[in-house]
């Protein structure tokens, strides 16, 4: 039987280590996409989605809504992305480092290549974002979140946050049409 | 056009949300944050004491839905849908603007929606629309074309948002 998120919370609290190992298991492709969108670069989403759970273990016993472990652990996962994407050193290499797409490189079909090509448009679009930009767009548009739940994960306030969203998509939108698509 | 323009982004979004790590990346983490739990530099029990990020959460959730509340919880409504808010005044907007396709004005009373409240256009290439605002400041942008965001070049009062691009402002004094 599956366990649910309190129960888990529950088990490692008491102890049981391997219940943070199923609480990992069950949330971090999520957190690997938004990490890795957030940040454009493998190494550092790697880097600090380590930390972010790190940081959630230690803190497990804050979690004061652990039927809503996924929110809570998508907050710590924005605000590591968010220290990371604050330090020169890695502004100075942002999105300059992570090298092409090796699917790029190969020999595919007219297909294929499309679409290899569209999501490589979206990958620079995004780069090309303020960051505050990107959190909102990719925590609201591709994570679901809803205003109220990304004004807790982020600490801004709600029109902020709307406003944000809306010029993401209208620079998104920009971007893709200059990269020819419509 | 506009309809394909935005449904381009939510293409995007679609893409975006079928996206996963490189292979074993996933699990990669998880053997390294076990090994990290384990380890006895990182090995510590789950602490009672206060949580700065949850606190910072609580605090932000609470204010949030101050936030929603005082703005009447109306996400999506225009105000060309709503009630005046008690105080309301009629405020007009205007940009001249003459090879304009389309003129919406976005600010903090309409959730910044594009779709919310559009400009009519009129002569000489004046785009206007009048809106009941409640009283208080309001930053504004008008979006031309759907795309563009620019401040209100009539207006004396710009602030910078977030990311150096203009605002205005504009102050409904409450009537008496």
């Amino acid at each position: 039987m599956t366990m649910t998120d309190a129960q888990l919370v529950e088990r490692v609290l008491a102890g049981d280590d391997t219940a943070f190992a199923l609480v990992m298991e069950r949330y971090r492709t999520r957190l690997v996409r938004y990490a890795r969108q957030m940040l454009g670069n493998d190494a550092d989403a790697e880097e600090a989605l380590q930390d972010a759970f790190l940081r959630a273990y230690r803190s497990l016993a804050r979690c004061r809504d652990p039927d809503r472990l996924g929110s809570w652990l998508l907050a710590i996962t924005a605000n590591r992305c968010r220290t990371a994407s604050r330090r020169r050193w890695y502004r100075d290499r942002l999105f300059a480092t992570n090298p092409p797409d090796p699917a790029l490189t190969g020999d595919h079909g007219a297909d294929q290549a499309e679409e290899l090509a569209w999501r490589e448009a979206i990958r620079h679009a995004l780069a090309r974002l303020e960051p505050r930009q990107r959190e909102a767009f990719l925590l609201h548009h591709v994570e679901g979140l809803g205003y109220a739940e990304m004004a807790a994960a982020t600490g801004s306030g709600i029109s902020a946050l709307k406003m944000r969203v809306q010029r993401a998509r209208a620079r998104l939108r920009t971007l893709l049409q200059e990269a020819g698509y419509d | 056009m506009t309809d394909r323009h935005e449904d381009l982004v939510e293409r995007a979004g679609e893409t975006l949300r079928g996206e996963s790590g490189p292979p074993g990346m996933e699990e990669r983490i998880s053997r390294r944050v076990m090994a990290g739990i384990r380890d006895g530099a990182q090995r510590r029990r789950p602490r009672t004491a206060a949580l700065r990020l949850g606190a910072l959460a609580a605090g932000a959730s609470a204010a949030a839905m101050m936030l929603w509340w005082l703005a009447g919880a109306g996400a999506g409504a225009g105000p060309d849908q709503t009630e005046p808010a008690p105080g309301a005044t009629r405020h007009r907007f205007a940009l001249v603007a003459p090879r304009a396709t389309s003129v919406a004005v976005v600010g903090d009373f309409n959730d910044w929606d594009p779709q919310a409240s559009r400009l009519r256009s009129g002569r000489n290439g004046t785009w206007t629309l009048e809106l009941a605002l409640p009283p208080g400041s309001h930053r504004y942008a008008f979006v031309v074309d759907g795309t563009h965001w620019l401040p209100d070049p009539a207006s004396g009062a710009t602030i910078a948002d977030d990311f150096g691009d203009g605002n205005s402002i504009v102050t409904i004094v409450g009537r008496s």
